[in-house]
C-alpha cells in the first residue's frame, strides 16, 4: 500500500501527546501492514477524553438526503468524542432548518458555504451537494486548508478533476471521496482473493446496473419555490430557468449535473475494480460507448448504456452495462460480514484465466460470493489494506497525513472513467485517451469537452 | 429504407409518439447545416416535448459535424449557427444553446471579432459567450476577452479577468471574488 506520511494542518494542530497515542494504537493493531484504527471510546475513556481543541471540527455543505445520511454515519466518531459538528449549510432554507434541527443548536447555519471556509476553527468539511458543485467546492475548501470528505463522483469534467488533485496536493489536505465500497468488509475479502491469484490474471470485468429512469412528467419551466436559491443551486452551471425536474435528488438524471447511473453507481462499482486491479493512477487508452437516451422529458442521461474501456500494460477490459447481465443474488443468512444482499441491481463479474468472481453492490453495501468469503489464506499469502471504515480512514488521514483509501487522485481517476463514458456516448464515437497526460487525443471537439467553463463567481 | 430528409425529420419530430421523436432526433446528425434553421424554428415555437426533441436534434448535428474528418460539415454548421445566433426573434435560452454549440466546434480563426465582441458585451448572451471563449482559448478568443475586459465594469469585468487568468494571461485587477461569501440565510439555528 502506498500510505505515505506527510504533514497536515490538523496533524500540526493536534498535540504531540495525542499524536503519539494514535500512532501507538496503529502499530499495536497490525504487524506488517499499517492498518489505521480510530481509538475506541473505551480506550479514550481509559486515557482521558481529548480536549475540545483535539477534536476534528467538521462543517457540512449540502444537507439533503445524502448530507443528512453522512452526518448520521459519523455517529460513531461523534460519540467517541473524535469530532464535533460546528456548522451546516444548504441553499434550500427548508432543508437548512431540518439540518439545524438534526445536528443541534451548537451548529451555525449558512446558505453560503464560503462563510464556512472563512472560519479558522473549521478543520474539515463534508461536501454532499449535487455533483456539479463538487469540483468547485472541493477546490475552494482545499485552497482554504480544509480537509475534505466529498461525495462521489469526484468531478464532472476532466478539468475539474485535475484542479482538485492539484489543490489537494498543494495544500496537503486529507481527502476522501465517498466511494465507500472500498471500505466495506467484503471488499477487503474480494481484494485479497483476487491478488492471491484465485482466478488467475483478470483480463475482463463486466459491470451491470439497472437502467436510468425517464421523466414522463412534461413539466414546464416555472418560478423557483421561495425557500430555494436557484442561482446558488445552479452555481457553476450555465444559467437556465428553474424546472422542478432538476432537483432534489433527480439532478442525477441530467448529464450536466449528475451524469446518470454511470457517474452515480459507476463511481462505486468501477471504484472497486480500480482498487482491486491495482489500477489507481492508470486509465484506459480507448473508451467506446453506446446508449439509448430517454424518449422524452428533461432528463438526458442514458436509459440503457454500454461502455468498453480498454487498458494497456497490463491489458484488460472494463465494461459498464445498463442493464447488462445481472447475476442473481446468492442466498444468505445475514450473518455474513456484509449481511444480506439488499441491492442486487448492480455489481460486476471478474473474469480471470482460472475462473470468475462475482460481487454485488459496490457502495455502502458490497457483497462477494461465498467461495470468496470462505477462502482461507495459506501461510505466505499476500495481505491487502483493510479499511477501518470510510470516515475512520479519512480521520486517520487527517491526523497522520497518510494517504486515504479513496483519496482525490483515486476518486478523480474513477470519475474520469464515468466522464469519458458519457462523452463517448454524446459524441457517438470512440475516444482515445492518454492516461499519463490525462487528455483526449485526436479529437478537437472531445478535447474541448474536457472543460466546461463555469459561471462567475462559482468557478475553480 | 427511405432516406431521412429535413422534411421527414421535422414530420417525425412532430409525432405524438415520444419514441418516434427520439428515434428521429438520434438520426439527425448527417443532415447537417441544412436542417438547423428549421430545427431552431421548431425548438423556438413548438410545444414542450417537440421543442426539446428539435433542440436535441440540433445538438446531434453539432456532435456529428465535430467528428474528426468532417471538416466541411463542421464549417457549414458553424456558419449556419453563427447566422442563427444573430436572429433575435429566437428565445434567449435557445440562442445561449447556440453559443454553447459553437463553443464545441468553432475554430479560433473563424471568430468574427466585431460580432463576437458585440455578443460578449450583450446583457443576455455575454456570460455564456465569455464561457465559450474561455473554452476555445485560442489567440482570437483571448484577444476578445481582453478587449471586453478593458471595456467592462463591475462583476462582469471580474468574470472576464478570471477567464483571462484561466487562459494564462496575467491580470491583476479586479481580484477574483470566488471565495467571498455573499449569500445570507434567514434561518436561525433551531433551539439556540
Amino acid at each position: 500500500m502506498n500510505q505515505s506520511n506527510k504533514s497536515s494542518p490538523l496533524h500540526e494542530r493536534l498535540g504531540r501527546r495525542r499524536f503519539l497515542q494514535t500512532t501507538g494504537a496503529l502499530a499495536a493493531t497490525d504487524s506488517g501492514v499499517v492498518v489505521p484504527q480510530v481509538i475506541s471510546p473505551r480506550a479514550l475513556a481509559s486515557e482521558g477524553q481529548p480536549g475540545a481543541n483535539e477534536r476534528i471540527t467538521v462543517a457540512h455543505i449540502g444537507m439533503g438526503g445524502r448530507g443528512k445520511g453522512l452526518y448520521r454515519e459519523m455517529a460513531g466518531l461523534r460519540n467517541a468524542g473524535l469530532c464535533e459538528h460546528v456548522a451546516v449549510c444548504d441553499i434550500d432554507e427548508k432543508r437548512l432548518e431540518e439540518a439545524s434541527r438534526l445536528v443541534g443548536p451548537q451548529a451555525d447555519v449558512y446558505r453560503d458555504y464560503r462563510y464556512i471556509l472563512e472560519r479558522k476553527d473549521v478543520d474539515a468539511v463534508v461536501i454532499a451537494t449535487p455533483d456539479h458543485w463538487h469540483g468547485v467546492q472541493f477546490v475552494h475548501a482545499a485552497e482554504c486548508g480544509k480537509h475534505i470528505y466529498c461525495e462521489k463522483p469526484a468531478c464532472c469534467t476532466i478539468e475539474e478533476g485535475k484542479a482538485m488533485v492539484a489543490a489537494a496536493n498543494k495544500t496537503k489536505i486529507a481527502s476522501q471521496i465517498g466511494s465507500q465500497g472500498r471500505s466495506q468488509p467484503e471488499a477487503y475479502l474480494a481484494h485479497r482473493y483476487l491478488v492471491n491469484g484465485n482466478i488467475g490474471r483478470v483480463h475482463r470485468i463486466d459491470c451491470w446496473h439497472y437502467p436510468s429512469p425517464v421523466d414522463k412528467s412534461h413539466t414546464p419551466d416555472s418560478e423557483p419555490p421561495p425557500e430555494l436559491d436557484w442561482d446558488f443551486w445552479l452555481g457553476p452551471l450555465r444559467w437556465r430557468p428553474f424546472n422542478q425536474r432538476y432537483l432534489h435528488g433527480v439532478f442525477r438524471w441530467l448529464l450536466e449535473s449528475g451524469g446518470g447511473q454511470i457517474r452515480d453507481r459507476g463511481a462505486h462499482v468501477m471504484s472497486c475494480a480500480m482498487w482491486w486491479m491495482g489500477a489507481d493512477g492508470t486509465g484506459p487508452v480507448e473508451v467506446e460507448a453506446t446508449g439509448t437516451p430517454p424518449e422524452e422529458g428533461l432528463w438526458d442521461s442514458c436509459v440503457e448504456m454500454n461502455v468498453i474501456y480498454t487498458f494497456k500494460n497490463p491489458d484488460w477490459i472494463l465494461t459498464w452495462n445498463q442493464p447488462g447481465e445481472p447475476v442473481p443474488p446468492e442466498e444468505r443468512t445475514g450473518q455474513e460480514p456484509g449481511g444480506k444482499i439488499i441491492r442486487p441491481g448492480y455489481g460486476a463479474v471478474y473474469r480471470g484465466e482460472k475462473g470468475t468472481m462475482v460481487h454485488w453492490g459496490g457502495d455502502g453495501g458490497t457483497w462477494v460470493e461465498k467461495k470468496v468469503r470462505d477462502w482461507v489464506p495459506l501461510p505466505g499469502a499476500k495481505d491487502v489494506y483493510k479499511s477501518p471504515g470510510h470516515f475512520e480512514d479519512w480521520f486517520e488521514g487527517i491526523k497522520t497525513g497518510k494517504k486515504t483509501i479513496m483519496n482525490i487522485e483515486a476518486g478523480v481517476g474513477v470519475a474520469f472513467l464515468c466522464i469519458l463514458g458519457n462523452l463517448s456516448y454524446i459524441l457517438g464515437r470512440k475516444l482515445h485517451w492518454d492516461p499519463v497526460k490525462q487528455e483526449i487525443i485526436g479529437d478537437e471537439q472531445a478535447r474541448r469537452l474536457m472543460v466546461r467553463p463555469q459561471r462567475h463567481p462559482y468557478h475553480l | 429504407m427511405e432516406p431521412l430528409t429535413v422534411e421527414k425529420l421535422l414530420e417525425l419530430l412532430k409525432s405524438d409518439d415520444p419514441f418516434v421523436r427520439r428515434d428521429a432526433w438520434l438520426k439527425a446528425g448527417p443532415l447537417g447545416a441544412d436542417a438547423l434553421a428549421s430545427l431552431a424554428d421548431l425548438a423556438a415555437n413548438a410545444e414542450l416535448e417537440i421543442s426539446r426533441a428539435a433542440n436535441r436534434a440540433m445538438w446531434q448535428i453539432v456532435r456529428y459535424a465535430g467528428a474528426p474528418g468532417r471538416e466541411s460539415e463542421r464549417q457549414a454548421v458553424v456558419q449556419e449557427l453563427a447566422e442563427l445566433l444573430g436572429n433575435t426573434r429566437f428565445p434567449v435560452q435557445l440562442r445561449r444553446d447556440m453559443v454553447w454549440m459553437l463553443s464545441e466546434i468553432i475554430a479560433d480563426e473563424e471568430l468574427d471579432e466585431s460580432i463576437a465582441l458585440t455578443y460578449l458585451m450583450d446583457a443576455d448572451l455575454g456570460e455564456d459567450v465569455r464561457m465559450a471563449l474561455q473554452r476555445i482559448a485560442g489567440p482570437r478568443a483571448v484577444a476578445l476577452l481582453k478587449t471586453a475586459w478593458e471595456k467592462a465594469h463591475g462583476d462582469f469585468k471580474a468574470a472576464l479577468a478570471c477567464s483571462l487568468r484561466k487562459c494564462n494571461v496575467a491580470i491583476a485587477e479586479p481580484p477574483c471574488p470566488k471565495l467571498v461569501p455573499r449569500k445570507q440565510t434567514q434561518v436561525k439555528p433551531v433551539g439556540r
